[in-house]
């Protein structure tokens, strides 16, 4: 476990600027505001956190990023260009992949064919080429095919590639969510708990995968996570939600010490507690 | 707890191979001795059907037709998870069409030097046949790819009651109820598809339904062909990923829109074809050959024989139509000859009368006039309910039930590395 107590590396004092930018995004269902003016920012390379209690708009939040749901008010750019109002599947076109919460794959398809269907926008290949299976065609989807295994090597699940997704353990199906969220090359990879329900040594190896994505990748990543050893291990910025609001910003450890932070977390009572000790 | 389940930060190389080239290679042997064999069996039918006398071929002709319906309702059902109660309508657009085309009774009427005289041709109507179907396919499909399940299908069925009624009130163009006859026929080297006799260089020529089943079968074999390649592809992953699970398919990169009505499409234009061999085939056609039966029969071919699956869906197609087309009839003649067997004076020479109910010479005389008048035509809808009801308790996936790919192709003798 010493990579979790490795300190992050301190992000340079140069201004870059951000891959992603939420600005001011609010998001009403009816009366509810589940979002509300959050501005968040992601820089090429980083790995940024959002936490928050049940129910605070993390996840509201990555649906808006993904394109699942328009925004009510504000915007959201990427690269410089607007993207919230494209439809999902555009955005992934544009770099960034997402993985669930509640793990989504394809379960009457192979491991391998789940992470093929990853490589979707980046495969040009149309109906007739199939149908004619053109050598433009062939060297394509071989070539998809090794990259498809390549990624599989990664997550070690190179084992499985033919098992059927549906019967592969819990934790590997995490990690096959990580695999086909790698195929489509992306720049920002948006990642909903990737360790919900995993043991501390999985965890481990999902921290250790995510900073390798980082380093030897390039790819930002936007983690919701509620493990908190995981995100102060790992981050360089974590940004704090509470009923929709974002309510602190800043390295984890400023994080750890916030006085709004840990009432979000524990209470008013024990925060005040926390503040005197006796 | 295994080493696998940990991910080290140092991948190692794949423990299997990508390609069990042995298992690969023996199972390539299979399917082509299978593709070789029903090959060689479907091309020689007829052959065997005159050897032996069976006078079958003409029967086999629309079992094949609706074999073929089956497999493009299979790409919309099967492929792309779109449930379709109204896919008769396109066989009727197609079939449609090419009458409109082709037929005396249209009214198009060309003269004989009209430069557009070409468009009468057979061939050019089913090319425009399978034209038409696809974009009414994708008329459909476009207003009704927010639904899913079963508000697609109450969608469908809809369009598939609105087609025949239009055909049906538009006399104009289509003659109602009357229906058109006759209808262009397909034709090679100047011959017409069941006109004997049929004069080839000099030569007449008797040829019966010959031409018709080999046009069918190439059909069907084209088919074949393209759907597998289809399946194995960008297209057919992007298919398999939007029935599995659309909101992770969309945040794949998937388009639904363009996916979805390229299943639909596809599906119709299928039927389009077939629709215009059928037309042409029968010489007549008329609104009630299109009506939601049809489109339940079809579905049935595909549930029965295991959505998704090619070669179910042709096996459940042949059980279905070949029932509907032979079966039913014989198995109607031999219950009705079981019925004669029946003594209707057996009753008389038993003592056995209970006052008040119906003495056995009665219930002998029922039973011989209901096993004589059993007509199981009449009774095909009850009897495809019934198969499948036990269909769904005994074998809910199928008779042959889609099957996961083992093998992945990769690239042979090329290491594997971990993408980083």
């Amino acid at each position: 476990m010493t990579a979790v107590e490795t300190p992050p590396v301190a992000p340079p004092v140069v201004l870059e600027k951000p891959l992603l930018d939420v600005r001011g995004v609010t998001k009403r269902f009816g009366g509810l505001t589940a979002v509300d003016d959050v501005n968040l920012t992601v820089e090429k390379g980083r790995i940024v956190s959002v936490i928050g209690p049940n129910g605070a708009g993390k996840t509201t939040l990555f649906n808006m990023i993904a394109g699942f749901y328009p925004p009510t008010a504000g915007t959201i750019l990427f690269a410089d260009h607007p993207i919230h109002r494209l439809q999902p599947h555009q955005i992934t076109a544009r770099g960034i992949a997402r993985t669930f919460q509640n793990i989504r794959l394809f379960h009457n398809m192979t491991v391998v064919e789940n992470v093929l269907v990853g490589m979707h926008p980046r495969l040009r290949s149309s109906a007739f080429g199939a149908i004619v299976r053109t050598p433009w065609f062939n060297r394509e989807e071989r070539a998809a095919r090794l990259r498809a295994m390549q990624l599989l090597a990664l997550l070690d699940l190179s084992r499985y590639a033919t098992e059927s997704a549906a019967n592969l353990p819990y934790g590997m199906q995490r990690r096959l969510e990580v695999a086909r969220a790698l195929a489509s090359d992306p720049q920002l990879l948006l990642l909903d708990e990737p360790t919900a329900g995993m043991n501390t040594q999985e965890t481990a190896a999902m921290m250790a995968l995510i900073r390798r994505l980082r380093d030897d990748l390039g790819i930002a990543v936007l983690l919701i996570e509620h493990d908190m050893r995981l995100v102060m291990g790992i981050s360089e910025r974590v940004s704090v939600l509470n009923y929709g609001r974002k309510i602190a910003e800043g390295s984890p450890q400023d994080v750890q010490g916030n006085d709004q932070v840990i009432e979000a977390y524990l209470g008013r009572r024990q925060a005040q507690h926390a503040e005197t000790p006796s | 707890m295994t080493a696998v389940e940990v991910a080290d930060t140092t991948p190692t190389p794949p423990a299997v191979p990508l390609t069990l080239p042995e298992e690969e290679a023996a199972e390539r042997r299979t399917r082509w001795l299978w593709f070789l064999g029903v090959g060689f069996l479907v091309l020689a039918y007829p052959l065997i059907d005159q050897a032996l006398n069976w006078q079958s071929v003409r029967a086999v002709i629309p079992i094949l037709l609706f074999v073929t319906l089956a497999l493009g309702l299979n790409i919309v059902v099967g492929y792309a998870g779109l449930l379709d109660l109204g896919y008769a309508a396109f066989f009727a657009i197609g079939a449609y069409t090419t009458a409109f085309l082709t037929s005396p009774v249209s009214p198009i009427k060309l003269a004989a030097d009209s430069p557009f005289k070409w468009m009468q041709d057979f061939w050019v109507a089913m090319i425009l046949a399978v034209i038409i179907a696809a974009l009414f396919g994708v008329i459909l499909g476009a207003p009704t790819l927010r639904l899913r399940g079963d508000y697609l299908a109450i969608v469908t069925l809809g369009f598939g009651e609105i087609v025949p009624r239009v055909v049906l009130n538009l006399e104009k163009f289509t003659q109602g109820s009357k229906g058109m006859n006759p209808i262009g026929r397909p034709h090679i080297l100047g011959c017409q598809f069941g006109l004997d006799p049929c004069v080839i260089g000099g030569q007449p020529f008797k040829l019966g339904a010959l031409p018709w089943y080999y046009l069918i079968v190439l059909i069907g074999a084209i088919s074949i062909f393209g759907i597998t390649r289809l399946r194995d592809s960008r297209l057919g992953r992007a298919w398999a990923a939007i029935r599995d699970d659309e909101v992770a398919a969309v945040s794949m990169g998937i388009n639904p829109v363009t996916t979805k009505l390229l299943a639909f499409a596809l599906g119709a234009s299928f039927s389009g074809s077939t629709g215009a061999i059928y037309a042409a085939y029968l010489q007549f056609i008329d609104p009630t050959q299109f009506d939601f039966s049809i489109s339940v029969l079809v579905l049935c071919m595909v549930i029965l024989g295991g959505t998704g699956n090619m070669y179910g869906v042709i096996l459940g197609g042949l059980i279905i139509s070949s029932f509907d087309r032979i079966f039913a009839e014989r198995l109607s003649g031999w219950i009705r000859q079981l019925g004669a067997l029946v003594d209707p004076n057996v009753g008389f020479k038993t003592k056995l009368v209970v006052p008040g109910m119906a003495t056995p010479a009665d219930v002998a005389f029922n039973l011989r006039t209901w096993l004589r008048s059993v007509d199981l035509l009449n009774l095909r809808l009850l009897v495809f309910g019934l198969s499948l009801v036990l269909l769904m308790i005994l074998r809910p996936q199928g008779l042959i039930p889609a099957r996961r790919r083992r093998f992945v192709k990769a690239p042979r003798g090329e290491p594997v590395t971990p993408a980083v």
